[in-house]
């Protein structure tokens, strides 16, 4: 490809899934989707020393920091040094960062237009819009976050009612798009496995993300074994978080498995492929990105109605109301055990959504096509 | 030896007005045994039914469910008995006021008698479960006297050897639907309804049967264009139902008294729900899921027993949070309705068709008549 229409980005955003998750998965994704296309991008990040960041992700810049609360990072002086640097030093055509990233959040379109970089920002952080303690706290960081998100050139949002709420925060309409997560729906996708006879499962239900107190996994084990289920079959909690020790002690039996983290892909999708079910009884999301993994990977799929999952699920899995969290998981959880002909199809629908509404080719065509007319 | 037919004399109700599950259980029970060869005389309270086959007993008929027989109403039954030569009585429980009397009445006159006992229960604790015990109570004397106990299922077993009536004496023969009548089929009832999508309810509009919670569930959340809900049937509800809930996607059709009219409604169905506090068996649910409409209903009586990995059951103690959860699934995702009204049929076909419940009956009075009145099994408890 000749250099005057290679795509030059500065990415920045999280590199390690075990410290943001979800928002470090679609750093990861985006970032290997766009490289396929030719985009050259360079990769800004914190240092993580907790997991080295994959080969993969050449051309990395890792900024100084202090992670302060789970995704929060405190980016010092010399954080901002380096990246002006690289910015000034380095012919970039845009900066694309992934909110919420750091401390440096705040003053990012003021120091990219003074470079004269356009900038589009990502806000994936969740939102609740119901009246509760997690509406609360997500209305104040919504709030936090409009004035700069309206600074911004183009934000990426990952569903409507999102941008609704943006727009009433005063950021302009035309700069708002939505653009839900991409999942690789070539890698993510029904096949064989081999979880079932590792986990000793007849039938496996499955929960994968953070263990954290937002996430409900409280309560949905505490419904799982409510309903006592037969001993094949198993429930494999995938993840790990502030709540791991604490759940994992609570609910010690045989038909409950804590695989913890998984780094390797492959195996988190040898889980996904041999579950019956996935469950997603969060209080709050913005779009979760391993609930499209587990709809791509055609498992049926259970989910609170909360923010961008709502409008993802409808239709092609079980929504569950937020509001009658526990009694409505407790039918679904009795529906889908004892109707075991009920996980394919759902499973099958749930697969045709995410191949239709959420593929990654999908989203890095609508990404690349927002950044020319960035540029334009 | 060309033995004559069987004989049975059938205790049973019939009614001019609207069907409820009792009374078409003897309707379609005694039709099923006629077919069968089985010579069938249909004692009953409803003058205005009467014919050649049956026999209308005098009485005050408070409702089909609470029937008060007339001075000499006794005698005259026993003549009656006599003079068919009847080989078996099976009578309906409840029948009348005669019912405690009547085991020791057959046992006088050798004919054994066999009781089918419909009467809802509720095992949890509730004014429903206060209430349906105390009946329970009430006929266990009499049912340990009968010869054959006909009842719907196993909890319902547990409840009466719990209070005394010997298990050899009980069976468990559930409902039975003609599933060759009650099956898939074409109707034109959508476009009559005005409806792309029908979700039903079938059933007496009484306070127990919480179709007030339905229909709110199903107004609160189930907003989509062309979906409508009927309402199919009358009671002590329907008209403030009808008044509280006017909204064009609600139809109230009344009582539906001819069969093919409901069969219709049914096979126009996606959904059908029965959201009681308190069932037997509930024989519209069985006929629903026997033309193949997924069945939500709550987990009461045998209903949890008949439906559970057919259909959704749901707690009666989370009704409302789970009718909601049911209604927007079915809404949101119409897939599942199919589905769901597959397994139901498979069900009905394999456990509760009417055939089945007819060879458990035939071979019951078969085994009874085959015995000396004196080695009758409820002759012990009334001589005790």
């Amino acid at each position: 490809m000749s250099a005057p229409d290679r795509l030059r980005i500065a990415w920045l955003g999280h590199g390690s899934p075990q410290l943001a998750g979800g928002i470090a998965v679609y750093s990861r994704e985006t970032l290997a989707g766009l490289r396929a296309r030719g985009v050259a991008v360079t990769f800004f990040t914190h240092t993580g020393k907790d997991e080295p960041l994959p080969e993969s992700m050449i051309e990395t810049v890792e900024l100084e920091s202090t992670p302060l609360v789970k995704p929060l990072v405190f980016s010092g002086r010399r954080a901002k040094r380096t990246l002006v640097d690289r910015l000034r030093n380095h012919d970039f055509d845009l900066v694309h960062a992934s909110f919420w990233f750091s401390s440096l959040d705040f003053d990012l379109p003021k120091t990219t237009h003074e470079l004269g970089i356009p900038i589009v920002a990502t806000f994936h952080v969740a939102f609740d819009q119901r009246f509760s303690v997690w509406g609360g706290l997500t209305g104040a960081t919504y709030r936090l976050y409009a004035p700069i998100l309206a600074q911004c050139d183009r934000v990426i949002v990952f569903a409507d009612a999102q941008r609704t709420l943006l727009e009433d925060l005063g950021v302009p309409a035309a700069r708002l798009r939505v653009l839900p997560n991409g999942v690789d729906v070539e890698r993510y996708s029904p096949g064989p496995t081999d979880w079932k006879q590792r986990l000793g499962a007849e039938r496996l239900f499955v929960y994968m993300g953070r263990l954290d107190t937002e996430k409900n996994v409280d309560s949905l084990l505490r419904a799982f074994l409510d309903l006592n289920p037969a001993p094949g079959i198993r429930f494999a909690v995938v993840g790990s978080g502030t709540e791991r020790r604490r759940l994992q002690r609570q609910y010690r039996d045989p038909r409950i498995t804590f695989t913890g983290y998984l780094v390797d892909a492959d195996e988190r999708i040898g889980i996904l492929r041999a579950a019956d079910a996935f469950f997603l009884p969060s209080h709050v999301e913005g779009l979760s990105l391993s609930m499209l993994e587990a709809m791509a990977s055609g498992t049926a799929t259970v989910a609170t109605d909360v923010g961008g999952d709502g409008d993802a699920l409808r239709g092609a899995g079980i929504l569950i109301d937020p509001d009658e969290l526990v009694e409505q998981l407790h039918l679904a959880l009795r529906l889908l055990i004892d109707m075991p002909e009920l996980s394919q199809p759902l499973g099958r629908l749930a697969r045709e959504r995410a191949v239709e509404r959420f593929s990654l080719e999908r989203n890095i065509d609508g990404l690349i096509d927002l950044y020319r007319e960035v540029l334009e | 030896m060309s033995r004559r037919p069987l004989r049975i004399a059938w205790l049973g109700h019939r009614s001019t007005r609207g069907a409820d599950g009792i009374i078409t259980y003897s309707r379609e029970t005694t039709a099923g045994l006629q077919r069968r060869g089985v010579d069938v005389i249909f004692f009953h309270h409803e003058p205005a039914l009467a014919d050649d086959r049956s026999v209308v007993l005098d009485a005050l008929a408070l409702s089909h469910r609470l029937v008060i027989s007339r001075p000499g109403g006794r005698g005259r039954l026993v003549d009656l008995l006599r003079a068919h030569e009847v080989d078996v009585v099976h009578v309906s429980f409840s029948f009348s006021s005669l019912d405690f009397n009547l085991p020791k009445l057959c046992h006088r006159l050798g004919i054994p008698i066999v009781g089918t006992f419909h009467v809802p229960y509720d095992q949890r604790v509730s004014v429903w479960s206060a209430i349906s015990s105390a009946v329970y109570r009430l006929y266990a004397q009499a049912l340990s006297e009968c010869d054959g106990v006909i009842i719907f299922s196993e909890a319902q077993r547990a409840m009466l050897a719990h209070l005394g009536v010997p298990d050899h004496v009980i069976r468990v023969l559930p409902n039975g639907v003609d599933v060759d009548k009650y099956s898939p089929g074409p109707s034109s009832k959508r476009e009559e309804f005005g409806a792309r999508r029908l979700f039903t309810y079938i059933g007496r509009l009484d306070p127990e049967k919480n179709v007030d919670d339905l229909l709110a569930a199903f107004l609160g959340g189930a907003a989509e264009p062309g979906l409508k809900l009927a309402i199919v049937g009358g009671g002590a509800e329907r008209r403030r139902l009808e008044r509280r809930y006017r909204d064009p996607r609600v139809i109230f059709t009344g009582t539906i008294t001819d069969e093919a009219e409901r069969i219709a409604i049914l096979r126009a169905s996606d959904a059908f729900f029965l959201p009681s506090d308190v069932e037997g068996l509930s024989l519209a649910m069985l006929e629903a899921m026997a033309c193949g409409v997924a069945t939500v209903a709550t987990d009461v009586g045998s209903d949890g027993e008949a439906l559970r990995g057919a259909g959704i059951v749901i707690d009666p103690g989370s009704l409302v949070p789970e009718l909601r959860s049911a209604l927007r699934l079915l809404v949101q995702v119409p897939e599942l309705c199919s589905v769901l009204g597959r397994l139901a049929r498979e069900r009905v076909v394999e456990r509760y068709s009417l055939n089945h419940n007819l060879d458990g009956l035939v071979a019951l009075y078969q085994e009874l008549v085959s015995l000396a009145p004196d080695q009758l099994p409820g002759r012990a408890f009334v001589n005790r």
